[in-house]
């Protein structure tokens, strides 16, 4: 077998230009950006203005005083994101406000984590999943008690998720591949609560 | 000033400039992101002058980015040295196909760990994210190469 480390070696054979002309022609001209990237920035400042607003508005609009995120009104959209890029990392969103909340697990259950608060969306809100679909797979659980097993209801098809379209609580929960020293399957519960489109919670 | 400089980055630039290249090309996947990217790079350390202290580490770091930055600005998804492989004959064609399965992340730390030999830790410092994050990234770079090559590192 041939060492990784040897393969990307051989790569060191690849003929690669020389640059130092356009290097000493970008030291001498004042910047690369162009009228039109500087206008893009522009407008792409201006625009994430008004959706950090817009988001602010949407955030304070969307905590209850129970600490029940109520249900955003259709078309919307969940994501779960398990993309590990960052400390700083949301793991929800809705209509693409990340949603504060605590991700907890305890030393029963090393490997096991549940988001707070309960969040609340509209039957058949339809679900993003980020990060890599290969090692991650999803399922609707009941919620809420601490039976264990907990009672999977059906696997999610990460092709097309979507919440259930029954109202009710339930679980979101997620099994995903974390190898920081190795293969570990760590579980991701998600606490729901589906709403009908008429505002009916269900049982 | 600009011209003291100058000689020292291009003493810098012959020593690694082809090295630099070449790894950001199996980054990127796109010759031009990794010309425009190391050029970039290059004449930003160039007029930062003194205040560019590691200079192999900040030109490094510096064009990884930009070319993170060239590729979504781009809107390149794909691995274009493999989708036109008669633009450079590449001394390992099956390493480029195996590279072009492995999202951009995964690419930057097999190379940088791989090809240049940097940590998790270091990698993580180049590219702008977290050592328990690149551990994740190579570890599935790792595998997934282990898979399509059937190359043993260890």
């Amino acid at each position: 077998m041939t060492d990784l480390r040897e393969r990307f070696a051989r790569t060191d054979d690849l003929p690669a230009p020389d640059l130092w002309l356009d290097i000493e022609r970008q030291v001498s001209t004042p910047s690369r950006r162009s009228p039109n990237d500087t206008l893009r920035r522009m407008v792409t400042i201006a625009a994430a203005f008004v959706i950090a607003i817009a988001g602010g508005a949407l955030l304070l609009r969307a905590f209850d005083p129970a600490g029940v995120v109520p249900a955003v009104p259709a078309p919307n959209e969940i994501t779960f994101s398990f993309d590990f890029d960052g400390i700083d990392h949301n793991y929800l969103s809705v209509n693409g406000v990340p949603i504060e909340g605590t991700m907890s697990n305890g030393p029963s259950h090393p490997y096991r984590y549940e988001f707070e608060p309960m969040i609340s969306v509209s039957a058949g809100t339809p679900v993003v999943v980020e990060g890599d679909l290969d090692e991650i797979r999803a399922w609707i659980d009941a919620c809420c008690d601490a039976s264990e097993p907990r009672q999977r209801l059906y696997e999610l098809d990460l092709a097309d998720p979507s919440m259930p379209s029954d109202p009710g609580t339930y679980f979101v929960e997620f099994s995903v591949v974390e190898p920081p020293d190795g293969p570990e399957v760590d579980t991701y519960l998600f606490p729901i609560r589906v709403v009908a489109t008429d505002g009916d919670e269900g049982s | 000033m600009v011209i003291d400089q100058g000689l020292r980055f291009e003493a810098l630039y012959r020593e690694h400039g082809a090295h630099l290249w070449r790894g950001i090309l199996l980054y990127a996947g796109d010759p031009d992101v990794a010309s425009d990217a190391v050029a970039e790079a290059f004449a930003q350390a160039i007029r930062r002058g003194d205040r560019v202290e590691s200079a192999l580490a900040w030109v490094t770091k510096s064009a990884y980015r930009i070319a993170g930055g060239e590729l979504k600005r781009r809107r390149i998804t794909g691995y274009p040295i493999t989708d036109r492989p008669y633009e450079m004959q590449l001394p390992d064609p099956a390493l480029a196909d195996a590279l072009a399965q492995l999202s951009p992340k995964q690419r930057a730390a097999a190379v940088l760990h791989f090809r240049d030999g940097y940590t998790q830790s270091e990698i993580a410092e180049l590219i702008g994210s977290t050592t328990s994050a690149v551990g994740v990234h190579l570890y599935r770079a790792r595998t997934r190469l282990r898979e399509l090559l059937g190359d043993d590192d260890d």
